[in-house]
């Protein structure tokens, strides 16, 4: 009895009802995964730009952590510097500590190709090579040296499965993977990304360029996925962070009015449910109600 | 009005009358013109070359030797040495170019970067590509036959210098268009630059590399003045490429055309139908070839 009125008394504590009550966002299970990722102080530089300022956020084991905000916050730039893909960019550093499982992964012998091994990415628009679609899953363990002809069949038919792709591919493994819809190329992508047994799949606006069904799926995989992995994803939509993600980092535009310089900062980072039902932070509120942004 | 009662007046969708129409039109007009003023030459060309060139082949014309003096007429030896000669000597020069050229376009768009060494790479390419051919036979007469004397290999080197910067060229653009996504998407699962490279890179502009090494060898097969000063000209099938004064298709046209006799002439016409047969052939060849190479890209 004395329970229930005390869930009484919590849910009418939360704030007003906003337009996206309605997808409930997951609660951040009672024990966190552990830290996988220990962002410090992080500032990246595109040669005298300075993209993003002062990030420091802690990501966690088998989460999935969403990134929102406006164009040009700096979120998809965060996202690259955990598996040092801006390092592909000419001019481009990154400044302060960034630490994946306790190594540095900015640290002066670490490998930029090892990192990326097990910090895999799925990028904004699917982009399959253009090669079968049994050789663009098989592409990854390839070149990591798996040349057992047996293996390599199992690998693909295990990611493609996990990708929820096998059924619609089964049958034509052999014909290009550029022939494929959009949805389903974006999930033969994800295939591609998790036959090489990343750690963490790092998402770019996976959805942004499908439709809401190929959208639901490719959901319903990082739901299914995040039990193996940890996947940390930006997105342009926020019903898409509320619906997947357990904690969601809000990012926002800094305009320095003086000398006319715009650069991208963490504004907050928590629980999905705390960030969209009680933000702290007034920018934040007015973002995720839709009043900005 | 219709049958259909309306209160509305019909639409009007036809093309709007007026300047507009007009510069579509004029447009259209000077592109079918454009168009059949590059054909008519190359149909002449063709017509001609196989009215005046198809009696002169035979399998015997193609493949005997040796070359007859001037006088003789068509039916007596062949020009079995000059296509045994263009074979080897451009097929050589193919060897040393192609590679160096798509290693070269390789290392400016993949590796080169902003760097100066890139962007002078590519400068003197183009350079390269302006310097007429004879200029490239007098090079090559003054760095290495005064030394070694005449040979196909020499023959090699010069039409070799020739295609280096058509291949540089044509193949720096195919790699351009190959999208930075897919390099991303190599790097994404561990792949080094090199493997990047050679895994996804090149395949990816396979199709569009041997096209422009097809052109550069297509070219380099009717070249004829860095011949001149490289090969000399020989009557007999020379198979050592490496020693020895040879001779191609493109000179044997160029010494026969210039004779009064009927025999030269019609020697002439047959070995250039041959070497427009031989660039035919080669371009089926390696269409089929990249055909296959290129058949997941769409």
């Amino acid at each position: 009895m004395e329970q229930s009125e005390q869930n009484v008394a919590a849910k009418t504590e939360l704030p007003k009802p906003t337009a996206l009550e309605q997808a409930a966002p997951q609660d951040v299970s009672g024990t966190p995964g552990r830290p996988i990722f220990d962002v410090r102080n992080v500032s990246v530089w595109y040669s005298a730009f300075k993209a993003v300022t002062d990030v420091s956020m802690t990501i966690h084991e088998n989460e999935i952590t969403a990134f929102i905000g406006s164009s040009g916050s700096g979120k998809t730039t965060v996202l690259r510097a955990f598996n040092r893909m801006n390092d592909l960019v000419p001019g481009a550093r990154v400044e302060g500590e960034m630490h994946y499982r306790g190594t540095p992964l900015y640290g002066k012998d670490v490998s930029p190709i090892a990192v990326r091994r097990r910090i895999g990415m799925v990028f904004q628009k699917p982009n399959p090579f253009p090669k079968s679609i049994y050789d663009n899953v098989a592409y990854g363990p390839r070149i990591n040296g798996e040349r057992n002809r047996r293996k390599l069949d199992e690998i693909v038919e295990r990611s493609l499965r996990r990708a929820a792709l096998w059924d619609e591919v089964k049958n034509r493994l052999k014909s290009s993977g550029l022939a494929l819809s959009g949805g389903q190329a974006q999930r033969l992508c994800i295939a591609r990304t998790i036959a090489v047994e990343p750690d963490v799949v790092l998402m770019d606006e996976p959805a942004s360029a499908l439709d809401p069904i190929a959208t639901g799926a490719i959901e319903d995989l990082m739901r299914e996925l995040k039990k193996q992995y940890t996947i940390i994803i930006v997105t342009h939509n926020m019903q898409q962070a509320t619906r997947v993600s357990d904690r969601t980092a809000f990012f926002s535009v800094l305009t320095d009015s003086k000398n006319d310089t715009r650069t991208g900062v963490l504004i907050e980072y928590g629980s999905t449910r705390q960030i969209f039902e009680d933000p702290q932070d007034s920018r934040t509120q007015a973002y995720v109600t839709g009043r900005m942004g | 009005m219709m049958a259909v009662a309306t209160e509305q007046p019909a639409a009007d969708l036809r093309e709007p009358a007026g300047w507009r129409r007009t510069k579509n039109r004029v447009a259209t007009v000077l592109m079918w013109v454009a168009f059949v003023c590059t054909l008519v030459p190359l149909g002449f060309v063709l017509v001609t070359v196989i009215a005046k060139g198809a009696s002169a082949i035979s399998w015997q014309f193609l493949t005997k030797g040796p070359i007859p003096p001037n006088v003789l007429p068509v039916t007596i030896g062949g020009m079995g040495p000059a296509v045994v000669g263009t074979l080897e000597i451009t097929g050589f020069a193919a060897l040393i170019a192609i590679p160096l050229g798509v290693l070269g376009a390789v290392y400016i768009n993949e590796y080169g970067g902003n760097r100066a060494l890139a962007r002078l790479i590519g400068f003197m390419a183009d350079v390269m590509t302006g310097v007429p051919s004879i200029v490239m036979g007098l090079f090559i007469f003054t760095i290495w036959v005064l030394h070694f004397g005449y040979s196909g290999l020499a023959g090699s080197f010069a039409l070799g210098c020739l295609m280096l910067p058509v291949v540089i060229r044509s193949s720096y653009e195919m790699l351009r268009l190959v999208p930075d996504s897919l390099r991303e998407a190599s790097y994404a699962v561990g792949a080094t630059k090199a493997r990047v490279t050679v895994t996804v890179v090149l395949p990816a502009a396979i199709g569009g590399i041997v096209s422009g090494a097809l052109l550069a060898i297509a070219r380099a097969a009717g070249e004829t003045a860095p011949l001149l000063f490289t090969i000399l000209v020989v009557e007999s099938t020379n198979t050592n490429l490496f020693s020895g004064p040879n001779t191609a298709l493109a000179t044997q046209i160029f010494i026969n055309a210039q004779q009064p006799f009927t025999g030269a002439q019609q020697r002439a016409w047959g070995a250039a139908l041959t070497l427009i047969a031989i660039a035919f052939i080669l371009m089926l060849a390696a269409r089929i070839v990249t055909a296959r190479f290129t058949r997941y890209t769409r």
